[in-house]
């Protein structure tokens, strides 16, 4: 009796864990033939649906780099006929919501519904997909206002350093247009040309994540329904193939600006799957808040900042670079770029210690547990995650990488894939005592520092 | 039968703590646990209640924020290391707003459970309560970052300048129109001394909370912070300016402006204080947090579809806020960037007749309300995730929130009617004190 009791509260106790720590992925198909992922979360209140169409097209785009921004707005704007305010206040009700976007590789859309409103709001996130207004001239009202706020943006010395590391890393082409700010990135970009995007998300390259408390039978026919009136196929388009460039210079924008903004590039090769685990363990404790070596170097020492980061920016799936972000004291400017330079040669020379190794790995395996608690978000990472390459055990094949990776492979890993030094780029109040390469006033001054 | 009225008996425990506890369990007076089995670590925060609107004389210098500096760099007896650096693998930060100073630590799963961080945490923060240690160059440095912080998120951005000094103009010399960093000068002023003097007057067991969110036994957890928080003095608090009610004159509405050279998109500011009857503070939150909920929605002849989709005068950058600054004072906002093509006046003149009509029409039906209701509702039925509920329990105590109150939230939100939101529109229909504030571009420069 006991040993049956036992069992009955062992088996409870291994349903909490498994439910807590697993994430199962089912393949499906809708009674439409249409196949798709299904994670079960039976304990959840949010049902997440994940639409992604890879779309290499950087190239297509080109010649509208500012489709994505009318995209992102006009697909949000009412359905033919309707009143926007009253739709979005419906949803509202139902605690539903949804987004659609494209991005350097890809199409996406995003729904979160409570499974007792799935229906209703499925029917109101339908008619907004398939039957957008797409109103020409809320578009052109946008296109003044985005016109202002990107010449105010590129006012801040923040994102004046990041154009100019854009530049300097990336030759002109396809995928720096679309990653550079510019007041005139939505001229020429008419609702027609959403229309026409819209037009290109097709079946045959679409896949699909569910995850939540829905079944596959209560989810397969609404998925039906949703995808339906997409065309069935579409040309694929050529991969985007960019190359960075490393650019060693420290080049000095000069203009009257509170804090010398300081930002480190340089191009690193990052594969688009597991690869930027072994990214991520390596410059965990390089930046890493509190805990980094920068933030030791530049806050604890000097007293010159207030934070440092370090990022692995992807800027597609297959084109990655590293950066050093700090905004310091001019006055300890000069200071905090030796600093910079000397603790970044120290770790790619010594790579990480044991301890930095220990913490970085607990701190991983922590934040993937919580990530993996909400539907929406197990969703996003699985269908990014398949889309680059992964296998459909995604978290699984996650978990066994981050477990299995020595601290010797992460050293390598950063001597084989990082820069040994990085080009800076400096905003300060004045580049004297700086040991600048190139110095500008104004950032369209840019080309004559090369860049 | 004996299994199945065993079996039963379990069922029985189980059932009731599935279906009806509230998702965190009172530990003692000040310590309170959140559950969480399936947690993916643990966190632990401590919420003192005196922010930076509580400083000596109501002048917010920023003493209040950079003691929070103070506290989590120093080298303490009971941490060699600072605070900041507890754990190896975990992390740790601090935020001070008008009214609360919060500590945070996260520390990822642990096999074993977390008794010793915890007891950890427990022994630093109990101390902190009596004092707390620092070099003075380590304090003179960390004047240094507080600056650099201060730059990074004032003086670099033009908006925020621009809100620093609306506030000080709006609130004159209450508390309210400080700015919690405070200014250039008054940090380069800022004293250790003066942070003493802070911590002094409000650091105290009965000013502050603990909120822990683990896998751990009530039990276990009870002992710890008892042991860790025994025989800690109780202070008497100082009074806080605060909650002195701003004045309201000048009554006649102001105009306000302020250029400069990074800014592009004008913005324009309305703002209007009333004086409003004040019985009961959770209930007022929860009216409160009603109309905003309404004011910042898009129904028909909401601020947005008004200003924004009919009359095309404001950006949709368009917010409005709505909140009580002192007993008996509420304060109605509404900021937007200019739209393309629209002349300032237009925007202006479009504002202030919304908080004209607002005063008058309020919420214009029992059907808005309701719904409104039912969504607060929904969503705190779908907030019972541990972490959720740990995050709704800070913000309830950072903001000075009886506990015994927070449960019965949703009951307080279904007990609102129309009138008492009616009562929020009548405050605004009465003259108040008006001020309208314009960031533009620097003229001809653009």
């Amino acid at each position: 009796m006991i040993r049956l009791f036992s069992a009955i509260l062992l088996a409870l106790g291994l349903a909490a864990t498994a439910s807590a720590q697993g994430v199962r992925v089912e393949n499906q198909t809708t009674p439409g033939g249409m196949p798709y992922l299904r994670i079960p979360m039976p304990n959840t209140q949010m049902q997440s649906i994940q639409l992604l169409w890879s779309d290499q097209g950087m190239q297509a785009r080109d010649a509208k780099p500012g489709l994505p921004i009318a995209v992102s707005y006009l697909m949000g704007r009412e359905p033919r006929g309707e009143k926007l305010g009253e739709l979005l206040e419906t949803l509202r009700d139902y605690q539903a919501g949804f987004h659609v976007s494209t991005s350097a590789n890809a199409n996406g859309i995003s729904i979160t519904i409570p499974p007792e409103h799935f229906a209703s709001a499925m029917a109101l996130i339908h008619k907004f997909i398939h039957d957008p207004a797409l109103p020409q001239d809320r578009l052109d009202t946008y296109r003044r206002d985005v016109e202002l706020r990107a010449i105010q943006a590129l006012r801040q010395g923040d994102l004046q350093a990041s154009q100019l590391r854009l530049r300097a890393l990336m030759p002109d082409g396809p995928l720096r247009r679309y990653h550079l700010t510019d007041q005139k990135k939505l001229d020429g970009v008419t609702a027609a040309d959403v229309r026409t995007w819209l037009g290109t998300l097709a079946r045959d390259r679409l896949r699909i994540v569910t995850a939540g408390p829905m079944t596959a039978e209560a989810l397969g026919s609404q998925l039906d329904t949703l995808v339906a009136p997409f065309p069935a196929t579409w040309a694929r388009l050529p991969a985007e193939n960019t190359i960075l460039r490393p650019d060693r210079r420290t080049i000095v924008l000069e203009r009257p600006v509170p804090q010398t903004i300081i930002q480190a590039f340089g191009p690193a090769e990052i594969g688009p799957v597991f690869d930027p685990i072994r990214a991520s363990m390596a410059v965990a404790r390089l930046g890493g808040g509190s805990q980094g070596r920068l933030h030791a170097a530049l806050r604890d020492r000097l007293g010159a900042t207030y934070g440092v980061s370090v990022s692995i920016d992807s800027f597609s799936w297959m084109v990655h670079g590293v950066s050093l972000r700090t905004a310091v004291s001019p006055e300890l400017a000069a200071d905090a770029l030796r600093a910079l330079r000397e603790e970044y040669a120290r770790w790619w020379q010594e790579g990480v210690s044991e301890a930095e190794f220990a913490a970085t790995r607990s701190s991983m395996i922590g934040n993937r547990r919580a990530s993996r608690l909400q539907p929406g978000t197990v969703a996003i990472n699985v269908i990014n995650g398949i889309a680059r390459g992964a296998p459909v055990d995604y978290y699984t094949a996650y978990d066994r990488e981050v477990e299995s990776i020595t601290r010797e492979e992460v050293n390598a890993y950063i001597k084989a894939r990082f820069p040994k030094e990085l080009g800076f780029i400096v905003v300060a109040p004045s580049a004297a005592g700086l040991g600048a390469d190139c110095v500008i006033q104004r950032l369209e001054e840019a080309a004559t520092c090369g860049l | 039968m004996r299994f199945i009225l065993a079996l039963a008996a379990l069922l029985a425990l189980l059932a009731p703590t599935a279906a009806q506890q509230p998702g965190y369990v009172r530990v003692s007076e000040r310590v309170f646990l959140v559950p969480d089995r399936a947690a993916a670590g643990m966190r632990f925060e401590m919420i003192v209640n005196a922010g930076a609107f509580d400083e000596a004389e109501g002048k917010v210098r920023g003493i209040a924020h950079y003691l929070e500096h103070l506290i989590l760099v120093g080298r303490n007896a009971e941490h060699s290391e600072a605070a900041m650096r507890m754990f190896a693998d975990g992390s740790a930060n601090g935020w001070t707003n008008d009214r609360a100073t919060v500590y945070l630590h996260n520390v990822p799963a642990r096999p074993n459970g977390y008794a010793a961080e915890i007891e950890k945490l427990f022994g630093f923060y109990a101390a902190r309560l009596r004092d707390f240690s620092i070099t003075a160059a380590d304090a003179e440095r960390e004047r240094k970052v507080v600056l650099q912080e201060h730059d990074q998120r004032t003086q670099s951005s033009p908006t925020s300048l621009f809100y620093r000094e609306v506030n000080q103009r709006f609130f004159g010399g209450h508390p309210s129109g400080g700015w919690i960093i405070g200014t250039r000068e008054s940090i380069a002023s800022m004293t250790l001394a003066e942070a003493r003097a802070f911590h002094d007057a409000w650091y105290a067991i009965n000013n502050v909370w603990f909120v822990i969110r683990a896998d751990i036994a009530r039990e276990q957890l009870k002992e710890i912070a008892d042991r860790a928080l025994a025989g800690l003095p109780k202070k008497a608090l100082p009074t806080s300016l605060k909650n002195t009610p701003p004045t309201l004159s000048p009554p006649a509405p102001e105009t306000f402006r302020m250029q400069h050279a990074d800014v592009a998109r004008p913005l324009v500011v309305v703002g209007k204080m009333a004086r409003i009857a004040e019985t009961d503070y959770i209930r007022q939150q929860a009216v409160l947090s009603l109309v905003s909920a309404y004011i910042n929605s898009r129904f028909d002849g909401s601020a947005h579809d008004r200003l924004v989709e009919t009359e095309r005068a404001s950006a949709d950058d368009l917010g409005l806020y709505l909140r009580r600054v002192a007993p008996g004072t509420i304060v109605l906002s509404l900021a937007g960037s200019i739209a393309a093509g629209v002349e300032l006046a237009r925007l202006e003149s479009a504002m202030q007749g919304y908080i004209a009509q607002f005063a008058t029409v309020g919420v214009p039906s029992d059907a808005h309300l309701a719904r409104l209701k039912q969504r607060v509702l929904d969503q705190l039925k779908r907030s019972m995730h541990p972490p959720q509920i740990h995050s709704r329990l800070v913000s309830w105590l950072a903001d000075g929130r009886p506990p015994e109150r927070f449960e019965a939230w949703a009951e307080t939100i279904a007990s609102i009617t129309r009138d008492d939101l009616a009562a929020v529109a009548a405050a605004f229909s009465a003259p108040g004190k008006q001020m309208t504030s314009i960031l533009e571009p620097v003229e001809g420069a653009q």
